[in-house]
């Protein structure tokens, strides 16, 4: 799985730093260094909705039907971002 | 698991000695009794062996071996060198005429299957690839380092385990044939059942219990040689024991420094570290002193220490009878093996979750947190992970236990409407709770340890206390306080306590004081009634009777008045 994080420049003020900071404790907290791959990405298009997480390679199966595999998160920040990452990412990450 | 290691629900005895002694932390201990995760398990079998109950027990395979042996297939038991120390033979044509006995077609010890493991690993040692080595005999060790320590996956010998080496040789050379494994571990059974090339494995206690019920007593078979196809020494003999598989090379490649780690939290403390290490060769054996000091050995006097010199015995006499050959452990199979990455089923679980479980026991800032590991998890927030998960019951805390118990029996004893005093044998006291302060009048709070006669009349104690009996709602009146109390009290003899219940009767006895003068006033009222109605009766009765004789004096004087006049006329 890539999980993107929103690093234009609304998101930049916005603290998308801190998230991609606290992301990769919460990774490695979890153990899936090996199965997650963290990366910044140029504005996604959601400048008014927070910083913008996108996770791809997604293993749901409503995701998979909807054929994108994608998942996007918004108005993440340092504080939310663990609970957003295990609720709703982490049970997707294929294992 | 049941496959393997199960947990009897029934004989738990609520005492978390295994959760203790599992450091992956897989027993769930739920409304007082414990399950083994089977996702979390290394099957190191540690937890069979400190359990009080003998509640954890190894699923055995007797039956289905038995069925196997039984049947027109060719059956090939591989042995574990170990079997001399538990069965205390150092010669194995004993033990191939015993398996005889029992229905296996052939025997060979595993230690063909080591030498060739010993042989690759020397090859992979010499190739140089391995920034550290980790040897991959014990599958205990496989399992630790493949479901928890990830990392260190990529020192792990890619080998198969001498076992699986020894199956794959013996069945290279009868085909068809089934092998069953015989030795002390329980992580085999799982490694056998997974390989698809072992049948079964037998524990020793299980094969001792088949040798029973056949009535094989092997110290009866005696002085026999079978082994005639040995031609060298077989260094790899010593793998059972801890520093065996550094033992087992002829000559090591050099490079590395050898090191031998026994027992779970030695690999603990090797694998947390694993990065900080250069060039080293780790033998890994989760059981203490190697397989010798394994979950399913045969207990005997003289503990590993006397297998382990066994073993050693058992090799150097070997290597004093045969020679050493270049091409030992050269075999065509080849012997590559895959450890992926194993992943456990609990979830990772967030700060605030954990808070909220922490706030749940009375922990509220860090240093409440104690850590004291009493639950049988390392710190607190281990402990609230598996709450979380659903492994562990939330007020199994032992500070947070204490605390409410204190808190609630303080909060009894001195809220209680009936006073409370404890004194023990020596009549000084030890407790007094509030009200029996009011109902003594005690005003110093300085009464902890004095004697009980310096505050108020203790003879009823002290006379429960040489009757060795109890007093049962003996009135007493308290002078101090003006108050009358019913005392009960009662000797607790295992601790040498007299605890005695005060009742405030004061207001009962005072409405009975009550009561017994309105009736005395009552009686004399109605005696007063009584004499008066009599006096006036009597007067009445008197005056009656004075006029009464009047009238008749009154009477006859007439009536002899108009007889006179007669007479005269």
């Amino acid at each position: 799985m890539i999980l993107k994080v929103c690093v234009g420049s609304s998101c930049h003020l916005k603290g998308s730093y801190d998230v991609i900071e606290a992301l990769k404790d919460i990774i490695k907290k979890c153990d899936v260094e090996d199965l997650v791959e963290l990366r910044a990405s140029f504005c996604l298009g959601f400048c008014a909705q927070g910083v913008t997480v996108k996770a791809e390679g997604v293993d749901h199966p409503l995701i998979e039907t909807l054929g994108t595999g994608e998942l996007l998160l918004h108005n993440v920040n340092s504080e939310n971002v663990e609970d957003l990452f295990l609720k709703n990412i982490y049970p997707y990450i294929k294992k | 698991m049941a496959a393997y290691l199960f947990s009897k629900t029934v004989q738990c005895n609520d005492c978390y000695k295994c959760l203790h002694e599992c450091m992956v932390k897989a027993i769930a201990i739920k409304d007082r009794e414990a399950t083994i995760l089977e996702d979390r398990c290394i099957l190191c079998g540690h937890c069979t062996t400190v359990c009080p109950q003998n509640a954890k027990v190894v699923v055995s395979e007797v039956d289905r071996i038995r069925i196997l042996l039984n049947s027109s297939k060719k059956v090939i038991a591989s042995v574990s060198p170990s079997f001399v120390s538990s069965f205390g033979i150092s010669n194995f044509s004993i033990f191939k005429l015993a398996l005889a006995r029992l229905g296996f077609d052939y025997a060979e010890e595993t230690a063909v299957g080591a030498e060739a493991v010993t042989r690759k690993y020397r090859e992979l040692l010499e190739g140089g690839t391995y920034d550290n080595f980790i040897t991959s005999a014990c599958p205990a060790a496989c399992q630790l380092i493949q479901k928890y320590y990830p990392k260190a996956l990529k020192y792990l010998a890619k080998v198969d385990s001498p076992m699986i080496a020894h199956a794959k040789m013996l069945r290279e050379k009868n085909p068809g044939a089934k092998i069953v494994f015989i030795g002390p571990c329980i992580a085999k059974k799982k490694e056998a059942a997974e390989s698809g090339l072992v049948s079964g494995v037998l524990t020793f206690p299980e094969l001792q219990q088949m040798f029973e019920e056949a009535g094989i007593v092997l110290s009866e078979i005696m002085n026999v040689q079978l082994d005639t196809e040995k031609d060298h020494a077989n260094y790899a003999k010593t793998y059972p024991v801890s520093r065996g598989i550094i033992n087992s090379f002829v000559e090591r490649p050099r490079g590395y420094a050898y090191l031998a780690i026994d027992g779970i939290d030695r690999c603990f403390r090797a694998l947390d570290n694993i990065e900080h290490l250069d060039h080293v060769f780790l033998e890994m054996n989760v059981c203490k002193d190697g397989c010798i000091g394994g979950p399913c050995i045969l207990e005997k006097d003289g503990g590993t220490i006397r297998s382990a010199c066994e073993i050693w015995n058992y090799v150097d006499e070997e290597k004093r009878m045969y020679p050493t050959v270049p091409d030992a452990g050269k075999t065509r199979v080849i012997l590559d093996a895959e450890y992926p990455r194993l992943r456990t089923k609990g979830r990772p679980v967030s700060n605030r979750e954990i808070e909220e479980v922490l706030h749940r026991i009375g922990k509220y800032r860090p240093e409440d947190e104690r850590n004291c590991g009493s639950c049988g998890y390392a710190t607190c927030r281990e402990k609230a992970w598996a709450v979380i998960n659903g492994y562990a019951d939330i007020d199994v805390c032992l500070p947070y236990m204490r605390q409410r118990a204190e808190t609630m029996s303080y909060e009894i004893i001195h809220n209680s409407p009936e006073g409370i005093v404890v004194l023990n044998n020596d009549l000084r006291i030890l407790e007094i709770n509030n009200k029996a302060l009011e109902l003594l009048g005690i005003e110093s709070m300085d009464f902890k340890g004095r004697l009980a006669a310096d505050f108020f009349d203790p003879s009823d104690f002290s006379y429960a206390l040489k009757q060795g009996g109890n007093i049962f709602e003996n009135e007493m009146f308290i002078p101090a306080t003006d108050t009358y109390v019913k005392l009960t009290v009662s000797k607790i003899p295992d601790q040498h306590i007299l605890f005695g219940i005060m009742k405030d009767v004061t207001s009962i006895v005072n409405y009975n004081q009550h009561l017994d003068t309105v009736r005395q006033n009552t009686i004399r009222t109605a005696d007063e009634v009584i004499t008066k109605q009599m006096r006036v009766a009597q007067e009445i009765a008197s005056l009656l009777g004075e006029t009464t004789a009047e009238t008749k004096v009154a009477l006859v004087n007439l009536k002899k008045f108009l007889e006179e006049d007669k007479k005269e006329e």
